[in-house]
């Protein structure tokens, strides 16, 4: 949990781990990408399904739409 | 000269002088010899290859109107240039890597604006779960990040960036298209806590997700370059352009890549851009010979 600071005018560096309102941070965006995944998945499964019913490919798909 | 004239006339003692001869000082009132010292070249007299001075004297053929004054070049590398019409002035030499240029009608010397990328700082990550480019000094037009060879140390880590640290909610305004695997392409908007390529299908962050590649394939790591326009402003949002991809192993694995634009919805200027870690437990590393840079445009 380490965090590198580098300060870009003096270049001096500083590595401390991560303080609570980091770690804190890092639970939500943790808990926000984990939604987008689970949304990405659900729409990967619902569009697979749609071409099953549809008995058409992904590329035939594209092509309807292009 | 009737004396004279009787003299000739006699023709004895002044036989060898001719009444022409005597004709030649008809005329003179003075003494001659006081004449002709009168005439005799003096100290300011013009001669072929004296050196004198002439004043208020016109060459009519050429005609030499006024003469540029030397001393108006008194320094080596000086020049002259019109001040006003007919108006010769000193441009002293400028220093060194200046160069000529205009400024209210005159020729001046400025120094030369560098119009070139300055490297800001490079960085070697080595297990790091954030990291942090701050004070990042305003004196740049714009701030190129350029990463490659950027790796997890497993497969369910993600890693994108942030400005200034900033985690408010819709912060980013990220418009992208995205791409992954070999077929699916996407477009879509998406405003977020955090700087991400959202398609209609799949989200991909500029420092990757799920990219335990530590083999010496870079396109399967995560890289990337963006540039953020105006970043020292204090009263504009800051807008920025990325390009970015990786290969992912986890989930819908395949190469996934995001070309985009976007915002930062904040008129405070950038003084740190973030990586950070917003999933997972993992580290990210740079591979040999690789490396993290961020650039200052002037």
């Amino acid at each position: 949990m380490s965090k590198l600071i580098i300060n870009v005018q003096t270049g001096e560096t500083k590595e401390r781990e991560l303080n609570k309102a980091e770690k804190d941070q890092q639970k939500i965006d943790e808990a926000n990408i984990a939604k987008k995944e689970i949304e990405a998945e659900a729409k990967a499964i619902a569009k697979a399904a749609l071409l099953t019913q549809l008995g058409i490919t992904a590329e035939q798909a594209k092509l309807l739409l292009s | 000269m009737t004396k004279a004239r009787d003299l000739a006339n006699a023709g004895t003692a002044l036989g060898a002088v001719s009444a022409t001869e005597l004709a030649f000082v008809d005329g003179v009132t003075s003494a001659i010899q006081t004449q002709i010292d009168a005439k005799a070249p003096s100290s300011t007299a013009v001669t072929l290859t004296g050196t004198q001075t002439l004043t208020n004297k016109t060459l009519t053929s050429p005609v030499i109107a006024s003469v540029v004054n030397n001393t108006l070049t008194s320094t080596t590398g000086d020049m002259i240039y019109a001040s006003a019409a007919n108006t010769p002035a000193r441009l002293g030499i400028g220093s060194s890597a200046q160069v000529l240029t205009v400024a209210g009608g005159i020729p001046s010397w400025a120094t030369a604006s560098s119009g070139g990328m300055t490297l800001i700082s490079e960085t070697v990550a080595s297990g790091l779960s954030s990291l942090s480019l701050s004070s990042i000094a305003g004196t740049f037009k714009q701030l190129v990040l350029i990463w490659c060879g950027v790796y997890h140390s497993d497969n369910s880590s993600t890693f994108s960036i942030r400005f200034n640290n900033d985690s408010t909610a819709s912060a980013y305004c990220n418009n992208a298209m995205t791409g992954s695997g070999s077929t699916n392409f996407n477009s879509g908007a998406i405003d977020d806590t955090f700087i991400v390529g959202n398609g209609a299908s799949f989200t991909i962050y500029p420092f990757g997700q799920s990219v335990n590649n530590s083999t010496s394939y870079f396109p399967t790591m995560a890289q990337g370059f963006m540039t953020i326009d105006n970043y020292a402003s204090t009263s504009k949002v800051k807008n920025f352009q990325t390009n970015f991809g990786y290969y992912k192993n986890a989930g819908t694995t395949g190469y996934a890549n995001v070309q985009m634009i976007g915002q930062w919805k904040n008129i405070s200027a950038i003084t740190s851009i973030d990586v950070v870690r917003i999933g997972g437990s993992g580290t990210f590393t740079n591979a040999t010979d690789a490396s993290i840079r961020l650039y200052g445009v002037s």
